[in-house]
């Protein structure tokens, strides 16, 4: 019991510093600097270019910086083992949120070019906090039919349904005129409130346990942290949801009807609509399959679908052949 | 996971009540042997060699482990993801809808000045 609810208190606060983690600063290096610095690297490297030139920046050009320091810093973590060493050359992890600043410079040159799109979408899908909130504004108001919106969607259902995300997604549906960043975007907002919905639930749970333990039990539990502490973290975790949004939560099933019956709405209007411009990409229709499954049949009340399969020793049976108990379904991995 | 469980499948040995895994290894003799090496008590649906993306899962849309269900002795799906403490209640619960009035009580738990 003990190790489960300090399982949840991560599961929740890992969650949480997922979802709401300060936005990385935008960097402090000057680009100049930073430029002779990768050529240096550079050098050390294997003699690609004696003398680069610096070319003014372009879209490419970062990318392939971005990619090269990517690689670098792979190699020197490969091949480094020890964990206070790694931890040192991990400070040094070149993250998009570093070149934030010079594509963005690259972008507004010509904010409706071509590649204004490309380093606006790439701010967008890779960057974190205000650069990314910005160059998705930017591409919403000058790129509102680009693939890229879509892409933005995925990354942003992985966020909390705060007022500013659900406020984000409706901007996608209704400034667009792809049917495709349309569809994503409405069907993406109902997969970040069911994402939400489990971290909503973890936290209701934390505050219930806290408040049923003993001091001592507590003492074990919360890691150096006062009941204060975590009660104040759970009501600042609770207030990013919108008003809208906790309505919605407060009523489990009710949510889980509400979402199906999005879905379905999604599905009839939207379903052929491929994902990408490949001719043999799937459908959205196939996409929803399994979600819509999952709200029409293995919700609270009904009578859970049948498993047929094998046990780990090869040995067929089926959930079925224990009508008559109770049954925990645990889903599980060892990773 | 693994105590918590361990300590159900133990305490509830006897009762009308069974947990079942839904394994996504996708190495089946890896899992195999961990199963024997931390004590894994419990019967586990294997999803096959796609791992997180087999049928099983596909099928029930899990898209974050561990995911949880707990059934009635009807089959009806009554609690979804609840664990630890939350988990425990629910069990009972549902135990007793089926005149089985138990208290589940974990072992680590019993070094501790009891509240109740």
């Amino acid at each position: 019991m003990k190790m489960i609810a300090s399982g949840i208190t991560v599961f929740a606060f890992g969650w949480l510093v997922l979802g709401a983690g300060p936005s990385a600063s935008a960097q402090d290096t000057p680009p100049a600097e930073e430029e002779a610095q990768v050529q240096e690297e550079a050098k050390q490297d294997e003699a690609k270019q004696e003398e680069a030139p610096v070319p003014p920046d372009t879209f490419q050009l970062i990318v392939e910086e971005f990619q090269k320091a990517t690689a670098d810093f792979n190699k020197k973590m490969s091949e480094v083992e020890d964990a206070a060493e790694r931890r040192k050359i991990m400070v040094d992890r070149p993250m998009p949120d570093k070149y934030a600043e010079r594509m963005m410079a690259v972008a507004e040159k010509d904010l409706a070019s071509e590649e204004g799109r490309q380093a606006l979408g790439w701010i967008a899908a890779n960057c974190n906090g205000e650069p990314s909130t910005l160059a998705f504004e930017k591409l919403v108001e000058h790129h509102p039919d680009a693939n890229e919106l879509g892409s933005f969607a995925q990354k942003l259902s992985r966020s909390m349904p705060t007022g500013e995300v659900m406020a984000q997604f409706d901007a996608i549906a209704e400034k667009t005129g792809s049917d495709r960043n349309k569809a994503i975007a409405l069907w993406m907002r109902t997969t970040c409130l069911k994402n939400g919905i489990r971290g909503w639930t973890a936290y209701a749970d934390i505050a219930k346990n806290l408040a049923d333990m003993s001091d001592d039990e507590f003492a074990r539990e919360s890691r150096g942290r006062t009941r204060e502490q975590v009660e104040e973290q759970v009501k600042s975790f609770q207030s990013q949801f919108p008003e809208s949004v906790r309505e919605m939560y407060a009523d489990p099933v009710a949510f889980e009807a509400k979402m199906l019956e999005s879905l379905e709405e999604i599905l009839a209007k939207y379903g052929e609509v491929r994902m990408t411009d490949a001719e043999d990409s799937p459908t959205l229709a196939s996409r929803l399959e399994n979600e819509i499954f999952e709200l029409k049949y293995l919700t609270i009340g009904k009578e859970a679908p049948d498993i047929e399969g094998e046990d780990l020793d090869g040995t067929a049976f089926k959930l079925s052949e224990y009508r008559g108990k109770v049954v925990v379904i645990d889903f599980w991995g060892d990773w | 996971m693994y105590p918590h469980e361990r300590s159900l499948v133990k305490q509830l040995a006897g009762e009308p009540f069974a947990l079942i895994g839904v394994n996504s290894d996708s190495d089946r003799e890896k899992i195999r042997e961990i199963v024997k090496e931390k004590e894994i008590t419990w019967r586990s649906f294997w999803n096959g060699e796609e791992g997180t993306r087999g049928p099983i899962s596909q099928k029930w849309n899990v898209r974050a482990w561990p995911t949880i269900y707990v059934l009635d002795a009807n089959g009806v799906i009554r609690f979804k993801n609840v664990r630890g403490d939350a988990m425990d209640r629910a069990i009972e619960t549902l135990l007793g809808e089926i005149g089985r009035e138990i208290t589940i009580k974990h072992e680590e738990a019993e070094d501790e000045p009891s509240d109740d």
